[in-house]
């Protein structure tokens, strides 16, 4: 589409082009392609433990052998109800929100937007640590808080289900004041116009939530929700640092159980089948996404 | 947008290539600056004398501070070496590391974590520098910690394990076996609903307490062949007698979760025991000062068979020239380095500042003459007696985790899930792991991974005893260093 | 022109739609909706605020363990408050060579990494070059790798070029950031009429000095926006600078808290809260700074 405005005169050669793009194609080269050509690499060979100083090729056995076994299964199990559920939870928060915000009549939107920036603004990496301490079943000050109202105190982090629900909601903690931004910029983006004729045509809000705001945006809401789904599918620091896959396996997900398997049990070639493996699985779920959504139109 | 256009009117009508290609240019000369710094550094270090570098100095406090006071005692004994050391380095980075060839010279790491990176072949077999008369000034018990096939791969610098601790004033007598040990439970169990016997917390277990109770049931972690047994009927018979505290003599309770809880219990004298080790001593003893007392983890009467806590060991290992790319004079360096901060004065260093157990026989004389006022002794000498080798192969790595799964089911879903569902879990659990990570978990020909010798776990239970009687002294920090990767989470 | 949705908003705020407003049922339906909007919020910022709330009472705390914290200790009283932890904290550890340290690898990678960021995503955005849609492809692509998978390659080849150490992790981490910010940038730069630098090389600008010349200012709030994800990258960063940095002069203070946490470093909890407030305070601040372009900045850079 471009291409029709653009004249190649005017802009210099496609050689000039070309000298602008070299950093960032030496970038994707040098410290992306070969990387992850090299994790390839290692996945088809024998390195690890037993084979540490002199590998050799084994074709696809890693990868045969991670399915065989069922590890992947409960890997993508663990994964899946993170992402998904992360995904649930936040993308109707963050709208939500961002409908509340978005409204005329408040008051105070810059006291409110500054506050719901804590948590975005903060590194993900001290305010997990933080949740940590505050989840902790005895010393933890929601428990304490709890005890305080009378509710007996959760052991949030020692039981498996409740661990998968505290790393979502401490997910949705870390993430819905980029929802919340990122989904009041796109309800801006519909003209003020299209809401007061619909109020006056006596649709109420939630009405025009759902027959103006949802379907002209419907494109931005899948974007945002896809690029969140692959964000918390490779989220590692999160499940790292609060539960560190426990109690259990319970949490385990595959970029952390990648990254123990690799770094703590030296099993190199199996930590990289499992993470190409992520990629190709993320890969053809996003692929399909887009197929139904189109959400990826705007490369073009 | 009409001050836009506007601030682009007033701009000088040259060439605007320029500061782009300034960036460029300087990101370039940052690049070129940064490799060629990086090969000076090279340069500079290959040029001056010998420097060994080391990860690891022991947990922050009173073993940095007793590793800090051996590393300079012993740069003054060799001016030539210096050592470079990295206190907090991260061990999982060393295969890593080593495989680039950039390793550091000596490690400072469990016993269990060096087996590991022995299997692959990281860490240098000592036995080519150390004769028998250097090993057995060494309790046997940590010399087969850091041997494996029959090779030596470090030398230990500490020993511990857990024991039975009992509050004096529920428990005037501790107890020889563990019907006494259940009924002395039961009866503070009984004086209040807010009184728990024998605070466990299975849930909470990771596999590192348990062990302990095998050897009582005959059971055992792996067998000679390195498959899981914990579905066996022995195991299963050790996890059930755990499992009974809770659901049928009641001296334990259901919804402590936590280690952490079980531990304020028995601070708050609620509690009559609490099995645990010499890194949570300091503690009980501020707690309980004179009511605090020690023993062995008493017998099994029904099988006349003593439980036998996993007795592991921290010490000093070498890696190979191949992963730290280390010159012969930096290997000789290395081996002075790791005798010197294993050495008598070193161990006994690490005793007083930090309360570690000693691993050479003539540190524990020393304590035991030093020491012999202090009523926990005896507790902790009865507990050396019936102790257990802390496996170092790579198959106990996956033992942790799945235990705790398992652990967890059977706390949490007492009504749906048994024991023996509980034990078929965990056992699974290893399995799948052993095979998704091609680790050998039922063949004997395990020849090629542990040299010559063909070696037989099993049979390590019974065999470490310890020829010399050596005693502690209290605790003077907190030491937590049993072993690695995560189980004491 | 960055501020798009502000000028929207004026220009939409018509005040002949106030006749609607005028009965007295419909204003008390306002209040009561009101109401419930203000009770949502007030809520929702507590719970977003909470826990960094949490950690600056601990930081100023004279307890130093989360075990005496109460219910009661929530509401700050003078008694128990002190400066000692953060006067401990910069004067005992060397948390000023650390924050010296990350602020210099931060501070180099952000400003190369944003920089090839913008050359990037104008000349994606407006020069002819065959294959660029598969440049985009590619770029889209690289945000799903997780960089764990990266850091083991990364090493072996950064160790070939004699790399490791900390100033070698300038390079991961300005490339780090080019990948999304070059795509940003492209989206943004896709949105801005062409007529710009049409008028101003009119004006006598070669082709592409009007390009930059013009389209750098007005991408202001994207590049602002590429500032803060290409300053959060490193800043935050553990598992690369672990294993290039070994010497604890040139720990960053992502490592030096992480460590701290693991007790390898031991500092009691409210020390370790100081330094979490610390280090979380410059990106505060600069959230803060930046926080009228984030809006703008994500709206036309991730959907047209």
């Amino acid at each position: 589409m471009e291409t029709k405005t653009e004249k190649i005169s005017r802009n210099g050669g496609i050689w000039k082009g070309y000298i602008y793009l070299l950093p960032i194609l030496i970038v994707l080269i040098t410290l992306d392609f070969y990387p992850i050509a090299y994790a390839v690499y290692i996945s088809l060979t024998n390195f690890g433990l037993f084979h540490f100083f002199s590998f050799s090729y084994v074709g696809l056995a890693n990868y045969s052998l991670v399915f065989r076994t069922g590890l992947l299964t409960t890997l993508l199990i663990h994964t899946v109800i993170f992402s998904v559920g992360s995904i649930l939870v936040m993308v109707p928060f963050g709208l939500g929100m961002a409908v509340i915000m978005n409204q005329r009549e408040l008051r105070g939107k810059y006291i409110f937007r500054t506050m719901f920036l804590f948590p975005w603004a903060f590194p993900a990496f001290v305010t997990i640590l933080i949740w940590k301490g505050m989840l902790d079943y005895n010393l933890g000050i929601i428990n304490k808080i709890l005890a305080y109202v009378s509710i007996s105190p959760v052991n949030w982090l020692g039981t498996g289900n409740l661990a998968m629900l505290s790393l979502i909601l401490v997910n949705l903690w870390l993430s819905f004041p980029y929802y919340t931004f990122v989904y009041t910029s796109a309800l801006q983006s519909v003209p003020q116009e299209l809401y007061d004729a619909a109020e006056m045509d006596g649709y109420g809000a939630l009405s025009r939530l759902t027959r103006i705001v949802f379907p002209l945006l419907r494109r931005q809401i899948a974007f945002i929700s896809i690029f969140g789904f692959i964000t918390a599918w490779n989220n590692f620091y999160l499940p790292y640092l609060l539960t560190y896959g426990g109690p259990g396996v319970s949490t385990q997900t595959l970029p952390i159980y990648t990254y123990i398997d690799a770094f703590a049990n030296v099993q190199f070639a199996i930590g990289s089948a499992l993470s190409i493996i992520s990629i190709l699985i993320l890969a053809i779920a996003v692929i399909i996404i887009n197929h139904y959504s189109k959400m990826m139109t705007i490369l073009y | 947008m009409e001050s836009q256009k506007k601030e682009s009117q007033n701009l000088p009508g040259s060439k605007l290539g320029g500061p782009k290609k300034g960036i460029i240019v300087a990101v370039v000369l940052i690049l070129i600056a940064a490799g060629g710094l990086g090969g000076y550094e090279f340069y500079k270090s290959s040029a001056s004398g010998v420097t060994i570098t080391v990860w690891g100095a022991g947990s922050a406090g009173g073993e940095q501070s007793a590793f800090n006071h051996s590393l300079a005692s012993f740069e003054q004994a060799y001016p030539n070496i210096t050592v470079q050391d990295s206190p907090a380095a991260t061990l999982g980075n060393l295969p890593t590391v080593a495989h680039a060839g950039t390793a550091p010279n000596v490690v400072r790491l469990s016993s269990d974590q060096a087996g590991l990176f022995y299997s692959a072949g990281l860490v240098l077999n000592m036995s080519k520098y150390l004769n028998k008369s250097f090993t057995s000034q060494y309790t046997k018990g940590t010399i087969a910690d850091w041997t494996s096939g029959g090779t030596l791969y470090g030398i230990p610098v500490n020993t511990n394990g857990i024991g039975l601790y009992y509050n004096k004033q529920l428990v005037p007598t501790p107890p020889t076996n563990t019907y006494q040990m259940i009924m002395d439970a039961k009866n503070v169990s009984d004086m209040g609903s807010s009184y728990v016997g024998l605070p466990y917390a299975l849930g909470a277990d990771y596999g590192y307490r348990f062990a302990a109770w095998l050897p009582a049931f005959n059971g055992e972690l792996f067998n000679s062949s390195f498959y899981p047994m914990l579905n066996s009927t022995n195991d299963t018979a050790a996890l059930s007698f755990v499992w009974n505290w809770t659901v049928q003599y009641h001296i334990d309770k259901l919804g402590l979760s936590t280690v952490a809880d079980e531990q304020a219990l028995f601070e708050s004298g609620k509690a009559a025991f609490i099995l645990d080790g010499p890194w949570d001593q300091s503690t009980y003893q501020n707690a309980l000062g004179k009511n605090l007392g020690v023993t062995a983890i008493p017998f099994d009467n029904a099988t006349g068979k003593w439980p036998m806590p996993l007795w592991g060991s921290q010490g000093y290992a070498i890696t190979v020239p191949q992963a730290s790319g280390a010159t012969s004079a930096q290997t000789w360096a290395s081996v002075q380095f790791i005798k010197w901060m294993t050495n008598y004065s070193s161990q006994l260093a690490l005793f007083n500042k930090a309360g570690d157990f000693p691993s050479l026989n003539s540190v524990g004389a020393y304590i035991s003459v030093h020491n012999n006022s202090d009523p926990l002794i005896s507790g902790w000498v009865a507990q050396e007696q019936h102790t257990q080798f802390f496996p170092n192969y790579p198959q106990m790595g996956y033992y942790w985790s799945a235990f705790h799964a398992g652990a967890t089911d059977l706390a949490q879903n007492s009504t749906t899930v048994s024991v023996s569902d509980a034990t078929k879990m965990i056992e699974a659990s290893i399995i799948q792991s052993l095979q998704s990570n091609n680790l050998p978990y039922s063949s004997p020909a395990m020849n090629y991974l542990y040299g010559a010798e063909s070696i037989s776990i099993g049979h390590f239970v019974n065999e470490i005893t310890l020829d010399q009687t050596y005693v502690f002294a209290p605790f003077q920090s907190d030491v937590s260093n049993a072993g690695s990767g995560g189980y004491r989470a | 022109m960055n501020e798009v949705n502000d000028q929207t908003e004026k220009m939409f705020h018509p005040a002949s739609k106030a006749k609607i407003r005028n009965n007295s049922h419909y204003r008390r339906m306002r209040s009561i909706k009101l109401g419930i909007t203000y009770s949502i919020l007030i809520i929702v910022a507590i719970y977003a605020v909470f826990p960094i709330y949490y950690v600056v009472l601990m930081s100023l705390s004279v307890y130093t363990t989360l075990a005496v914290v109460s219910v009661s200790g929530l509401l700050p009283s003078l008694g128990t408050l002190t400066s000692a932890n953060y006067y401990n904290l910069l004067y005992h550890e060397p948390f000023a060579g650390w924050l010296g340290m990350t602020l210099m690898l931060t501070g180099i990678s952000t400003l190369s990494g944003v920089a090839i960021s913008i050359t990037s995503g104008i000349a994606l955005s407006r020069m002819h070059v065959p294959g660029k849609r598969i440049i985009l492809y590619m770029l889209l692509i690289i945000t799903m790798f997780p960089m764990t998978i990266m850091i083991i390659p990364l090493y072996f080849m950064f160790h070939q070029l004699g790399l490791i150490h900390y100033y070698g992790l300038i390079v991961p981490y300005s490339a780090g950031a080019i990948i999304f910010s070059s795509w940003l940038i492209k989206n943004y730069v896709d949105a801005i009429p062409r007529d710009f630098e049409e008028a101003a090389q009119m004006d006598g600008y070669t082709a592409s000095g009007a390009l930059f010349k013009v389209l750098i200012p007005m991408s202001r709030p994207v590049i602002a926006l590429s500032v803060l994800l290409a300053f959060l990258g490193p800043y935050t960063d553990f598992a690369l600078a672990d294993i290039f940095i070994s010497h604890a002069n040139h720990y960053t203070l992502a490592i030096g808290l992480y460590y701290a946490s693991q007790g390898t470093i031991t500092i009691n909890y409210s020390v370790y809260a100081a330094f979490s407030v610390l280090m979380g305070l410059p990106i505060f601040l600069l959230f803060l700074a930046f926080q009228k372009y984030i809006v703008s900045g994500f709206s036309l850079a991730t959907y047209k």
